[in-house]
């Protein structure tokens, strides 16, 4: 059953066409690889699905409900979550707080409530610190939840955006090079994690990354863009044998020369 | 609530409660009195600037528009204190909105300046729109709070009054700090773009601080016309928003508690430093410099980082037998 499902989606920066004409299917369920040379409209994609950017053209289905052009809130109330390439955590919110937030979309207690303290609203606000600390124990830092997020390590800083990401409870997690600056033992347990998130948990997931062995092990399927556009679809398998993929990587060069 | 903040919020609630038998029945009354109506106007700030981001001017003209609403309520319509401040309640949230929604889109120093204007158009049409207003010259002659056959003419009696909402205040801004909607406010002043990404709706949000921050203010200014019987353009002027940021900023843009701090000894500061005459202005802006500069989270930052210092010098052993580097 298809989960997210692009078709045609283009946008142009001034002349230059960021993605072109994309089509882009995820199964529910999958991990899905989504790979390319750099500057080949990856985080684009990922802005455009996640509402950051409007299309110039195209359509984009999550669950069967149309996204495209609608405000991110509003694609994350439907069930799209993401991670930053560059984090963009809250600095001045804890650790806690970083994470308890993102519960905004799926709590309803409103100005009167909070002013007054209702039961109802007292028992969210205990259910959306449970929510947030499940959230943190996921990533494994619980013991951090006090702290500010600048505080932590760069990986940490990583995983707190899983965290946060995974509690607005999303039927799709979009995660935009998570492995980025990790080390060899941060990346294996980052592998785990997200093998965690989409076996256990049954989230969907897009993986952006540029570390072939975390997307080689990691995804069930990959889609490979080059210019803007994709040049091949298919398990890791056969996306390594295709031969768009190894010319977009390598160059013409190298494929004359391996024959 | 923790233990920290029920003893420092009952420790206060102690001292503003005393503070009228300690004071001098005429001008020392008042000042309390203008101190805590302040209290109110950076109450209303600080859920603008310190949680959600926003810097706006537009404080002192909805304190204004709160006046002449009371004013006009009461005096030609005859309405009872409740009416007036319902009324001026009602009257700040609609301008709240109105001005929110356009100005709201624009970033940062445009947003500013638009509220500059705003804070300006309000006091001019306050001074010329006369039938209405009196003009220049003001409303007069507004009746004192009354609670039903409860009268609160006396100075020490509408302190009370304004401190029952300063309380109220208080209590739903520590609220609102730790709840759903706080949170999202304090997202969208940190990171607007990952704030709506995570599900925030960034423009209802910014439009919901902004309209608190408005009715704050028409509070204010119903509780300043029924202290001071009178109204006029002349106590809307840009100089009290300068002073109300300076308010929320000194004492500490992220602390309830630091904002009332701060509208209190900014009230009382002009007092003290009246001994030093023409030199005056200048010590006083060097002494919010100074706080600007080694305080940027302003009393209630620095007297955190105090009591930080002092926990670590408190237990020095531990580091020693830790045996680290002393890092």
């Amino acid at each position: 059953m298809t989960l997210l499902q692009v078709t045609g989606l283009t946008k142009l920066f001034g002349g230059v066409a960021a993605v072109t004409d994309l089509e882009l299917l995820v199964e529910k369920g999958e991990i899905h690889g989504l790979i390319g040379p750099n500057g080949s409209g990856k985080t684009t994609t990922l802005n455009l699905i996640s509402g950051l950017y409007t299309p110039d053209k195209g359509e984009i289905l999550l669950d069967g409900a149309p996204i495209a052009r609608r405000r991110p809130s509003y694609c994350t109330r439907m069930g799209l979550a993401r991670t930053f390439q560059n984090i963009r955590l809250f600095p001045r919110l804890s650790v806690l707080d970083n994470v308890a937030m993102a519960r905004h979309s799926r709590t309803r207690a409103n100005l009167l409530e909070i002013f007054l303290g209702t039961p109802a609203q007292r028992r969210e606000e205990l259910a959306i610190r449970a929510a947030a600390e499940a959230a943190l124990e996921l990533v494994g830092l619980s013991q951090r939840a006090a702290d500010r997020p600048t505080d932590l390590p760069y990986g940490a800083q990583r995983r707190l955006e899983i965290a946060r990401a995974m509690a607005t409870q999303p039927k799709l997690l979009l995660l935009d090079e998570p492995a980025a600056g990790m080390n060899p033992t941060e990346k294996r347990e980052l592998l785990g994690l997200i093998q965690r998130i989409n076996g256990e948990l049954g989230v969907t997931v897009v993986l952006i990354e540029h570390d072939m062995n975390v997307v080689m092990s990691a995804c069930h399927q990959i889609t490979v863009l080059n210019f803007g556009a994709r040049i091949a679809s298919g398990t890791p398998a056969e996306v390594r044998r295709d031969k768009a993929v190894i010319e977009a990587y390598l160059g013409r060069g190298h494929l004359s020369a391996a024959n | 609530m923790d233990r920290r903040s029920i003893l420092g919020f009952s420790g206060a609630l102690l001292v503003l409660l005393v503070l009228p038998a300690l004071v001098s029945a005429g001008y020392g009354i008042q000042l309390l009195n203008m101190a805590l109506i302040f209290s109110i106007l950076a109450l209303g700030f600080f859920v603008l600037f310190g949680l959600t981001g926003i810097f706006a001017v537009s404080q002192v003209a909805f304190w204004g528009l709160g006046g002449y609403a009371h004013a006009i309520l009461t005096t030609r319509y005859h309405w009872p204190f409740l009416g007036g401040l319902l009324g001026a309640m009602a009257v700040t949230a609609v301008a709240g909105l109105l001005l929110g929604l356009p100005t709201l889109k624009l970033r940062n120093q445009y947003l500013t300046m638009a509220t500059i204007g705003f804070a300006e158009a309000v006091r001019i049409s306050a001074n010329n729109f006369d039938k209405l207003t009196g003009g220049p010259n003001g409303i007069g002659r507004i009746p004192a709070p009354a609670l039903g056959s409860l009268v609160l003419n006396t100075p020490v009696s509408k302190y009370y009054l304004s401190l029952v909402f300063v309380v109220l205040i208080v209590g739903g801004l520590w609220r609102l700090q730790r709840s759903r909607l706080g949170r999202a406010m304090q997202a969208v002043r940190d990171d607007e773009l990952a704030a709506e990404a995570m599900g925030v709706h960034v423009t209802r949000i910014k439009v919901l601080a902004f309209v608190l921050s408005a009715v704050a203010g028409g509070i204010a200014g119903s509780l300043y016309a029924g202290l001071s019987s009178f109204v006029s353009p002349d106590a809307f002027t840009l100089a009290v928003a300068v002073q109300v940021t300076a308010m929320v900023m000194i004492g500490g843009r992220s602390a309830i508690g630091g904002v009332v701090a701060g509208a209190f000894l900014l009230t009382y500061l002009p007092e003290w430093l009246r001994d030093f005459k023409d030199w005056y202005m200048a010590i006083y802006g060097l002494g919010l410099l100074v706080i600007l500069i080694f305080l940027p989270e302003g009393l209630a930052g620095g007297a955190r980082r105090l009591a930080d210092r002092l926990k670590r010098v408190k237990r020095p052993v531990e580091n020693v037998a830790l045996g680290g580097g002393g890092q």
